[in-house]
Parts: structure tokens; sequence; C-alpha cells
């Protein structure tokens, strides 16, 4: 019996230390990615990127854009470039943004804010390599007046309820002008300023709407919610198709790296089930949320250079059930099977809350 | 037959099956022997085994042997490559027309987009005068992008070939291919293709073919390298010509046109030039002043209709030449303001020693044009006014071309000015960090870095810092902070030390993007404040597209009265300036916005801001009188010196140098010493009104900074000395024809000479006399660029004990690089290269079909993967799959009957089980019924006390103590007396109780 005793003391001690992690809250645990799919590396040919900085889907192929300016459309599955093309000047900057949205007949446009020439550039996509390109039109000026821009951010695209017609574009920007401008279109693909809100500053309240850095933008069609990444200050915001805040999810204060805190918020993509991924650049991860409930439903990925993990990452999308993180440190693309990370993860029946703001705004639910 | 016998583990080479590979096949032998013992032996031992078990036995056996003599064999899993990288080295200088530079581009992306396998990579490595790599080898290359490609007015295609073997990928097989004209100038591209031929890299190559039909250039401008001032300067310019030229002959001096043809409105002579010979043309040019004049000839060439005619390379048009025209000896004097040099300028004019002041701005930049002065005198200069070529060139000029230089101090002079670590601080004779030991209040930097969207942000990043760090001194602080996400600090805040761990951290810099500066700052004030520093101070380098501080933020910096400067660089509009300037100016820091063609002044601006914290090394108090601790020709018939108010804090530098003042806690104050060919003072005080007002009005003065300025002059020789400069290829003979002041030829004479090179470098070279007064020096000049040749002579006089003593000067030139003088390409060469390597040459007609990418005479890498432990633990599991054969004897018949009889018996087990568990349980119901009725009493467990026992008061277990009695003691009938009632009871009553429990037990 006491030669017994020992080994089993040994298997006793380490399992009753494991038991702490197992009644660990899921939620609480930064879970790992496991990519199944890695596009591009370090270069200028295409399909490598030189710190890419912003990605979107178009229901069949990835776009990004990097620091050499260049606009890229990958095949999601193989990582091929199906088509590429310059921006036309680069030498102020490079865009951070880029939207893919149809305009008005119905076709696919490229909306792409052209960050540090103070203007949106609207192309017609190419669809061959080797194809030339030129913007079929263009707005903005540089100033801090209506209309004109500092360092736009993202384009954000209204559509009607068929998607044949554009309602309203979103415009967001930083440098101190730090707001949400909306155009409407006056004639195919020409646009006019009509209103704007939001400044620069830190606010949380419902009064006054203030950004430090909106980042990226989505639009909520079914909900009418406007979702924005607001990167300085640490927070997503949720408003209305007309600039009203619903909601606060973070804040400022509460930044850092626990599971419910955010870090430079970059980039957003919202899930068919209307919650949303946040690429957070400081924090090295995405960031699960629902922006109903502001309830935090996971945060995935570590720091580092290997194949599940990521270096400041400045975007995601979705696409055919995958995610598609922008890994902009390593000058790649990870690709996420949705079902598998979530399943990796079902939130906890009590999910922890996200610091929220103030919620003037019931929110809309079919 | 001993020695062959000794040789066989070694002389027999790996066996290769299939996949796998044997390194010591010799222990296969093993299996043929081990064999035919196990079946000689199995056939007794198995003789008692059935038929089938004997064979199965005998076979694993044999397969155990098979696996542990192939363990022993150092068997190795083979995986072979089956992928061709092929990396370009691509030659991009100015010698190859860029017409054939792009059809080359398009050649190999044509190649490797009709390249069928989809494994092969594709490496770029560009070559001019240095080669770099602008695409590793990888299957996703498919174009050439070039981004930083260095120097081009030189090819070295040696170092891209290494360059190319360094990014060979170990995975696939390799190959190079040479895009050039095979004119290389720099290295040695066969000795590089030895190296791939050792590592069996074939360098296939594939020429740019041309010939320049029409050209013309100058070959040489001639002139004496020294000249008397009046005297006529012949220049002599010699030109080819490939095809017969015509054009005008253009000379300017010091930049300035010459004016060849006063009769004539052009300003210069109309030449005609003779195809194949050298054509040479004369022209005299008088000497004006006692400096250097430096000529330029320039060759215009026809123009007919709009088009140059018989010329092709503009670059080949120029040459240069210098000639040191000697006169009185003069001193250069560099101060900030007419004010702060006048007394000593009033002190060398007083001793008749010529001088010419001027600011900081006027500083010559080159070491040819500093050289026609015999003495520098910089009075309170601050390091960042000087680049860093100017300030080599100052140290050049002091040590290779035996020039003077007197550094005076002031607030901005020596360690306050940002001089430590620089070349000139080599050159003083003092160390400008302060003494270990001195306890003096230290400087606090932090530089907060930010990625800047320029290709060479990250080179430029790391030179700035590395430059911040070399201006302060050891005792400093110094702490660097990036933003790759999260702000953090890749050095944190410490002393610099010997700069080393520094230096390490700004090697492994990441210049990550910054998205807002306010947590950055906030780092940087907590770092600033956490060490104990006099002066505290920040710097920011970036874009400006972060997001601005809060002005909340920038106050508390000023509370803690910390400037931040803010560098501003690739600035992408007004809006990322105006968030700089508004740090800047809220902090009381200086906002720097530096344009793309500016970025060479970066190091000076750091170097500059970093000054800020040096203030510490600035010794001010009231006036004391320095005490003269040395003696030295300079401080002749100075017994004492006036008060001083102030200095900068040096340290003794070990060696030669002599200290010839002593200030506070010892501290130098004035110091000199002899530095290669010339000579240094050092002045740690200043010559003004601020720290020295005594000392203007001391009677001593002039003959203070003459003594000094004299000491420090280069030598002028009472010898006459000629020198004329001869180039050969990339040899240059200098000879130098020497008389004594009575004319009669100078022999005997001792020369230390050092030749100043165009890359910075000097090296010594060697005069030999060769003939009665003439001496002969043979220096290599293969570079582009000016050189400078000085040295200073001595020589026997004719009088006994008299000694000649002197410096000459010689400035060689060889204004542009060989790459301009190369007509035609150099096939041979390429050709050699592809022989030698086993490559090909490639002729360019089809990027198809030419197949980059080829197979041939390739050797695919093979990665080999140790597979004896594999072996080994089968043939162990084996071994006991042999025991169990032998030992266990298995009959299929009677295992099935076991399994049916085990199927019935269960059968009939179960049956049982559950009626008895039936009864079982109809017991316990019956008496959970009694128990909760109360009926009867059933404990539960076997020592529960009674209903009776618990009504009880509760019994004393613990009484007083008994006292303690002996065996005589002992109470009689203590043992035998009879129990008394209430014992009698308590034990009926247990035995009632075990009788019960019998009882039930029994029913149970």
């Amino acid at each position: 019996m006491r030669r017994a005793s020992l080994p089993i003391l040994l298997l006793t001690f380490p399992t009753l230390g494991a038991l702490p992690g197992c009644f660990k809250r899921t939620s609480d645990a930064v879970r790992p990615l496991t990519p199944d799919r890695v596009i591009g590396e370090p270069g200028l040919s295409p399909g490598q990127f030189s710190y890419p900085r912003c990605i979107a889907s178009d229901g069949q192929a990835l776009w990004v854009i990097d620091k050499a300016a260049r606009v890229q459309r990958l095949d999601p599955s193989t990582g091929q470039v199906l088509a590429h093309f310059k921006m036309p000047d680069s030498e102020n900057g490079k865009p951070t943004g880029i939207t893919i949205a149809p305009g008005e007949n119905g076709e696919q446009l490229l909306y792409i804010p052209d960050t540090h020439y103070y203007r949106v550039m609207i192309y017609k996509p190419p669809t061959t390599l080797g194809q030339p390109v030129e913007p079929i039109s263009q707005f903005g000026s540089y100033g801090t007046g209506p209309g004109q821009f500092l360092f736009l951010t993202d384009v954000a695209v209204l559509m009607n309820d068929d998607n044949t017609k554009v309602l309203r574009l979103f415009v967001s920007e930083y440098g101190g002008n730090d707001r949400i401008s909306i155009f409407e279109p006056t004639a195919p693909n020409q646009y006019a300023f009509v209103r704007s809100f939001g400044t620069f500053g830190p606010s949380a309240s419902p009064d006054k709407v203030e950004f430090s850095r909106p980042q990226s933008m989505e639009i909520d069609a079914k909900r009418k919610r406007l979702i924005v990444a607001d990167s300085c200050n640490h927070r997503i915001g949720v408003f209305d198709l007309d600039g009203n805040l619903v909601r606060w999810i973070g804040s400022p204060d509460s930044t850092g790296p626990g599971p419910t805190q955010f870090c430079y918020p970059y980039g957003l993509c919202l899930l068919p089930d209307a919650t949303a991924v946040v690429a957070e650049f400081g924090n090295h991860r995405l960031h699960h949320i629902n922006p109903d409930t502001g309830q935090s439903l996971g945060v995935y990925g570590v720091a580092g250079r290997d194949k599940g993990q990521l270096n400041s990452p400045w975007g995601v999308a979705f696409l055919d059930n995958h995610l598609y993180i922008l890994d902009s440190g390593n000058h790649r693309i990870l690709g996420q099977k949705l079902g598998e990370l979530l399943s990796s993860a079902a939130p906890a029946r009590t999910a922890p809350r996200l610091a929220l703001g103030l919620n003037t705004v019931p929110p809309e639910v079919p | 037959m001993t020695d062959a016998l000794a040789n066989i583990p070694t002389t027999l080479a790996a066996l290769q099956v299939g996949p796998i590979q044997f390194d010591t096949p010799v222990w296969l032998v093993l299996i043929p022997i081990l064999w035919a013992a196990a079946v000689w032996m199995g056939r007794r031992s198995l003789a008692g085994l059935g038929n089938v078990t004997r064979w199965i036995a005998l076979a694993v056996r044999l397969i155990v042997i098979a696996l542990l003599a192939g363990a022993a064999a150092e068997p190795q899993w083979r995986n072979e490559a089956k992928d061709v990288a092929l990396t370009v080295v691509l030659d991009s200088s100015q010698s190859v027309p860029l017409q054939s530079q792009q059809a080359i581009e398009q050649y190999i992306e044509a190649a490797k987009a009709g390249n069928k396998n989809e494994g092969d990579r594709l490496g770029i490595v560009t070559v001019g005068k240095d080669a770099f790599v602008q695409s590793l080898p990888t299957p996703s290359v498919s174009t050439v992008e070039r981004q930083h490609v260095g120097v081009l007015d030189g090819t070295n295609l040696a170092s891209g070939v290494r360059l190319a073997m360094s990014v060979a990928p170990p995975n696939a097989a390799n190959r190079l291919l040479i895009a050039s004209d095979g004119q290389e100038n720099v290295g040695s591209v066969l000795a590089a293709a030895e190296a791939a031929k050792a590592a069996g890299i074939p360098i296939d190559v594939l020429l740019y073919k041309y010939k320049i039909e029409g050209e013309v250039m100058i070959d040489r401008l001639i002139t004496p390298a020294t000249a008397r001032m009046g005297e006529n300067i012949p220049l002599r310019v010699v030109m080819s010509a490939t095809k017969p030229a015509r054009g005008w002959l253009n000379i300017t001096l010091n930049g300035e046109p010459v004016d060849l043809d006063p009769d004539s409105e052009k300003l210069g002579v109309p030449v005609e030039l003779r195809a194949g010979v050298p054509n040479v043309f004369t022209v005299p040019v008088p000497a004006r002043n006692a400096e250097a004049h430096e000529f330029k000839a320039t060759f215009e060439p026809e123009v007919v209709g709009g088009r140059l005619v018989g010329d092709a390379i503009a670059e080949n048009n120029s040459q240069m030449a210098v000639t040191f025209v000697s006169g009185e000896g003069r001193v250069l004097i560099v101060s900030d303001s007419p004010t702060e040099s006048q007394q000593v300028v009033d002190a060398l004019t007083q001793s008749k020693i010529a001088s010419r002041r001027i600011s900081p701005e006027q500083f010559p930049g080159s070491l040819r044009e500093i050289a026609s002065y015999d003495a520098v005198v910089m009075l309170n200069q601050a390091s960042y006014a000087y680049s860093q070529a100017q300030q080599e060139a100052m140290r050049q000029y002091v040590h290779d071309s035996g020039g003077g230089l007197v550094m005076v101090g002031g607030p901005n002079a020596f360690g306050a000015g940002g001089w430590i670590g620089s070349p000139v601080e080599d050159a003083l004779p003092i160390k400008l960090d302060p003494p270990q030991k001195r306890q003096m209040p230290r400087g606090a930097l932090a530089l907060v870095i930010h990625s800047v969207e320029i290709p060479e942000g990250v080179y430029l990043g790391k030179k700035v810092c590395e430059a911040a760090v070399n201006a302060l001194s050891r005792l400093d602080y110094i702490g660097i902070l990036e933003s790759p996400g999260l702000p953090t600090w890749s050095h944190p805040m410490s002393v610099v030390g010997d700069g080393s761990a520094v230096k390490r951290s700004i090697q492994n810099m990441n210049f990550g993007d910054m998205p807002d500066f306010a947590p950055s700052l906030e780092m940087t004030l907590k770092g600033l404040l956490s060490v104990d520093a006099g002066q505290r101070h920040a710097i920011i380098i970036s874009d400006g597209d972060p997001q601005a501080p809060s002005n909340a933020l920038l106050q508390k910096f000023v509370d803690a009265r910390i400037a931040i400067s803010t560098i501003g660089v690739a600035c992408h509009g007004a809006s990322d300036q105006n968030t700089l300037k508004g740090i800047a100016e809220k902090t009381n820091g200086k906002f720097y916005n530096v344009a793309h063609d500016q970025l060479a002044t970066l190091p000076q601006i750091f170097i500059k801001e970093a000054q800020t914290v040096k203030r510490s090394l600035i010794w001010e108090g009231p006036p004391f009188a320095p005490t003269i601790t040395g003696v030295a020709e300079t401080m002749r018939g100075i017994a004492g010196v006036p008060p001083i108010k102030g200095y900068v804090v040096t340290a003794d530098r070990e060696g030669l140098a002599l200290v010839t003042m002593r200030g506070k806690e010892n501290d130098p104050v004035a110091a000199q010493w002899q530095y290669g060919l010339g000579r240094t003072v050092a002045f740690m005080s200043d010559a003004t009104t601020r720290w020295s007002p005594d000392w203007v009005a001391w009677s001593g003065f002039r003959a203070f900074w003459e003594q000094h300025v004299r000491w420090a002059m280069r030598p002028s020789g009472n010898a006459n000395v000629r020198v004329v400069t001869q180039t050969e290829g990339d040899e240059t003979i200098v000879t130098a024809y020497a008389t004594d002041a009575s004319n009669e030829r100078l022999n005997f004479a001792n020369f230390q000479a050092r030749l100043a090179q165009p890359d910075g470098t000097a090296k010594d070279a060697e005069f030999r006399q060769v003939g009665p007064g003439r001496y002969e020096a043979r220096v290599r000049t293969d570079q582009s660029g000016f050189y400078v040749l000085s040295a200073n002579y001595r020589a026997p006089g004719a009088a006994e004990g008299q000694t000649i003593e002197g410096n000459i000067q010689a400035a060689i030139t060889r204004p542009f690089a060989d790459e301009y003088r190369t007509l035609e390409d150099n096939e041979p060469l390429m050709r050699q290269v592809a022989a030698l390597t086993g490559g090909r040459v490639i002729e360019g007609n089809d990027p198809v079909r030419d197949d980059l990418w080829s197979r041939e005479r390739l050797k695919m890498p093979v990665a080999l993967r140790p597979i004896w432990l594999a072996l080994a633990l089968s043939a162990i599991g084996l071994f006991v799959m042999d025991v169990g054969v032998r030992r266990v004897r298995i009959d299929p018949a009677l295992i099935a009957a076991a399994i049916r009889k085990a199927f019935r018996a269960s059968e009939k087990v179960a049956g049982e089980q559950v009626d008895a568990l039936k009864a079982a349980r109809k017991q316990a119901q019956v008496k959970i019924a009694k128990r909760a009725t109360g009926g009867d009493e059933v404990k539960s467990v076997k020592f529960e006390a009674s209903k009776e026992q618990m009504s009880r008061p509760p019994s004393i277990l613990s009484d007083a103590p008994a006292p303690i009695v002996t065996k005589s003691e002992k109470p009689a009938g203590s043992k035998d007396a009879p129990m008394n009632k209430q014992d009698a009871e308590g034990m009926s009553r247990l035995l009632k109780a075990k009788k019960r429990a019998q009882e039930d037990m029994k029913e149970e």
C-alpha cells in the first residue's frame, strides 16, 4: 500500500493542478488559430506582399492593398493572383482601406480611400491579369471642411434592399479631423456630401460622438447598423445609419490584452450570424464579439511569426466559410475555417460583457 | 593486404537501395552470414515445432537479423529535391544601356511565365558597385522588381555571384544566371566562379552585347602637382576618339570657367580629333592664389541637326586635376561669427600668419580643399554643422596630409558639441568622454522611432539611432522605443557605457507601425523620469501619421522640463507635419521636416538633438588660473596664464598626448600631440570674453596663440621640391625632384608619406631615391575620385648637423569610373565563367526554349533522415514475436470451443446474478420501511448510539487522574473483586447487542 502511494500522489497532484484550468471560463482563454491556408510571402512580385494593410472580399476572391501601393485580387484557395494594378499616386503614402460593393447598376466596384491623397477612388475592378485600370470616378480634397478629408481610412457602402442602388457612402478619416462623412449619389458614381458626425476625442457621451482614428467600418443592413472600429480609442462603436450612437463596446480607459479588452482594433468584418470579428493590431489577435449585446465571444491567436500566430494584423475578411486574416507584419494572409474556429470555443452561457457605453437606441432585431 | 582490409569500412561508398541509403553498408555483410547460422541452428532448436510454426519462427528470425544489420549500417531515408532555384545576377551598372536592361527583365519574366514546374524558384540580385538582393528565390517571384540598387558607377560581378550563392536555398538544386556585359571593374568574377564550381552551382551567362561606334573621351588631364604663385600652369589634355570628331574644349578653375580665347565669344577652344591616336592639347593657365587649383577639362561635342556627333557617353567627356600652389602658409579659421574669432584673427595677423575666416557653412567639402591650408582653427564649433564626410576629411587632413588642427572650446565644442565618437575625436589629444571617476550630472535621451514609408527607412532609422548614441558620453542614459503594435523599449533606458549593448538593440529593431503617439510618449516620459539625469530630452522620428497626443500629456513633458524634438521624414502632407510641429512647439523642442532629398542630413540632426543632453559636460564657476603642467614648445616663455571661468570637461588620452594645462579635478585644459603626419592642439576653454575675459587683455595672448598655431601648422620646408604625377593604368607614379636652397640636388632624403583615398581610407606610400635628387613612389589608384598624397621629408643638409625638413603634396584624380571607359562588351570573360562552372552561354532568343531552370548537370540535393532507431525497434518487436511463436501453441479449434463455452457460462451466471440482486433489493426495501416507521432500531453504522444512549447525560471521558499505585500498594481484591452493578449492566447490554447483531447478520 505504501509503495503504491507515491505513484498515486505523483498522478494526483498534476491532476489537481490542472483542475483550475478546467474550470476556467472558456472566453478567458486565448484560443489558437489553426489556419489551413497561408497566402503570400514578402516580396514585390504578384502574389507577394510588402506589409499589406487592407483586405476585402468580393464574394469569390480577396482584394488586398499593400505598402507598395499594389491592389491585388487573389484566389483564396490557391493564393494565385487573378488581377492586379498599382495606385496611380503613392509617393505621399498608400491606401489603408478597400471596399467592394455594387455600384449604381449593380456591377461590383472597388472603393478605395486613397488615404494620403485625400480622396475616394472608385474603380471598375479588372478581371484579368494585365488589364489596364483607370478610376471611373473620384471625389474629395484636402481640408477639414464639409466633404473634405485629411487621412481617409475606409468606405462603407449602403445599398438598397435588392442591391441595385447605392443609398449612401460612409467615409471615415483621422488626423485631427476624426469623423465619418456621409455622401449620397447625385448621378451614377457621383456623390455629394450630406453631413458628417464625430469629432476627435475619447468621449463616450451619446450627445458628443468622438473618434480617434476610426479605421474601418461595416454595415449591418438587416439591423440598420453601422459598426465602426474606433482604433485609438480601443473600442467598437455601433451606430444607426444616421450616425446616432447605439453603444460603445470597449473604452479608451480599458485597453489591454484581456479577453474583454481591445487594443487598437483595426480591421472588422461581419459574419452571417450578425456577430463581428475584429482584428486587433495591438493585441495581435482576433476578437469575436456580438455587436448587439456587446458580448465578447472569444479571442483567437497570439503574437508571433509561426503559422497560427499573428503580427500586427490590420484586417480580416469573411469568404466561403473562411476568415482571411491580414497578418500584416508577417506579410501574408491566413485562412482559417470559421466553423473550426468557433467549434473550438462554444461561448459560455454567461459570456463576459465588454465595457459598454450608453445604449441610447434599442437594438433592432428583425 | 592488411592495409586493404583496414580500409574496407572507409572505402566502401554509401549504398543506396530505393529511398534508403546505408552510410556504412559493410554491416550488411552480416546478413547472409547470420542468416546461414540461424538456419543451421534452427534445424535443431525449432525441430520440435509444428511445420507452419517452424517456418514462421525461422522467417521472423531472419527478418530480425536483417533489421539489426540494417540498423548497424546507418540507414538514412532519402528525400530528394525536385525543384530548381535560379538566381539571376543582374548587371544594373551604368555601362549597360537601359534598353538592354529592360529587355533582359522582360526576357526573365517571360521565361518564368513559360516554366512549367510550379515549384521552381526565381531570385534576383542586382549588381552595381555592390550587390543587393531584390527577391529571394521563391516560386512566387515572377517579375523583376528593383528596390535599392546602390551606386551604379561600377560593376562588381564577383560580389553578385557570392551574394546569389549565399541566398541559394538548400532544398533545391541551384543555378545562377549572370546577365551582364562582362565589364567588371571591381573584384574578380572568376574567383567567385571558382567558389560556385566548388559548391556545384553552374553559372549560365547571358551577354548584353554592345559596341559603341562613335565615342570621344578625355583620357587624362595632366597638370604639375605643385606650382608657385605667378607661374603659368601648363595643362595637357589627352583625348581619344573612335572616329574623327570635332568639338570644343572648356576648362574651369575651382568651378569658374577659364576664358581660353579672349578674342572669341566662346570660353573654350575648338578642337579636332583624329581617330585611334592620342590627341594632346596644351593650355597654360596662370596660378592665382596660394591654394589648391582644381582644373576641370570638358569636351563639348559638335551638334549637327540637334544631335551630338561622334560621341555617345557624356560621363567620360571630362577630367579633373589639382595643382597645389605654394605661397605663404595660410590658416583657416572657422567660427560662427566674426566676433567669436576676432581676438584670434588679430593675434595671428600681428604674428604675420596669413589667415582666412569662414563660417561652418563655408567649410570645404573635401580633403583636397582643406589640404591647401597649413592649419585649421575651429572656434566653438559643434559637430552637427559638419557632414560625416567633412569630419572624415578633417581627420585625414591631419593624419594623412600633415595638416594642423587647433580645436578651441566653448559651449558647443568637444563633448558638449557632439564630437564624441566622431572621426575628429580620433585626431584630438584628449578623450571627449569625461573620466569615469568624475561626478557630474548625466544626460538622458529617449528616441521614439516610428517606421517611415520610404524604401531605405530601416537603414536610415538604424543610422540615425547610431549617430545619436555615438554623440552621447558613456555616462549618459539612452533609451530607444518603438511600437510594433504596442510601444516597446527596444533598448530600455540605461547607461550608454561602451555603446555595444545599445548598438546590438539597434540592429534588432523592427521599426513597427505606430497608430498613436500617446502610449509611446507616456512610456517615454516614465522612462526618462526613472533615471537620475540632469538633462532629459526626447526625439521622435516619424512620417507624422500616428494619432496626435493630447495636450495634457504634452504638458506633463513641459512640467518635467523635457523637450521633445520631432523629425518628420517623408511626411505625407501638411497635416502630418502639423502633428509633429505641434508636439515640438508645445514642449519647447524643435521640428525638422526632412524631405526625400535631404535624408543624408538625418544623422546630423540626431547628433544636434543629442547634444541637448550634453550640456552636463560643461564646467562653469568662479574664475581660476589653470595650472601649467607640461614643458612644451607651445608654452615657451609662458610661466602663468590668466583665470578662466569655464571649460568643457574632457579626459586624458593615453599615449604620446601632452597635457600642458590642467583645471578643476585635474581636468585637461590644453593638450597637444602628433597625429599621423600632422599635429593637433586642443584648448578646452574659449578664446572670447565668455570664459576667458582676462585672456583677451593678457599680454601673452598673442604669443600663446601664435605658438600653438605655428606648432600645429604644416612645415613649409626649406627645400625646393617639385612633384609630378603620371597615371599608368591602375597605378600612379609620383616623382619628386628635390633641390636645396643653393639649388643643389638633395640626396638621401627620408620620406614619410600617406595616400588619402577617395573612399576615406588612407595607406602608406613608399618613396625610393631613383636618381640624384629624384625620388619616386608608386601607388595604386584604381578608385574613381580624388587622391591626396602627402609626405614629410627630412634630409641631411650641406653643413654638419644641418637637417632639411619639409612637406610635399600631390593630388591625383580619376574623375569618372572605369565603367564609362568601356566601349564594348567583354564576351570572353563571360564565356570563361560559364565554361569554368559547367554553365551555358544563353543567347536569349527564346525565353522558354532556353530553359533557364534546366536540370542539365544539376545534382538534386538530398535531405537524409536517419532511420536506424526505427529499424532497431522493429527488430526488438519482432524478436518478442519470435518468442511468442515458439512458446505459445495456437490451436484454432480449441480457441473456438473456449469462446463458445465462455459465452454459455456467462449467460447462466448472468441469470443467477439477476435473481440474487432482485432478492437483495426486496430485503432492503423492507428494512428501509421499518426504519422509517420506527418499528425497529436498525443502526446505520456499527457504532451508532441508541436512543437510550443519546438520552443519557454526557460522560466525562477525562476524569481527574487516578493516583499512581505501586504493585505493593495495590488494594486487596482489586483484581478479583466482583463488578459493581453499573459495570454489570453495561456488559449485559453489550452482550445483548452483540447477540442481536449476530441474529441480524444470520437473517441477512
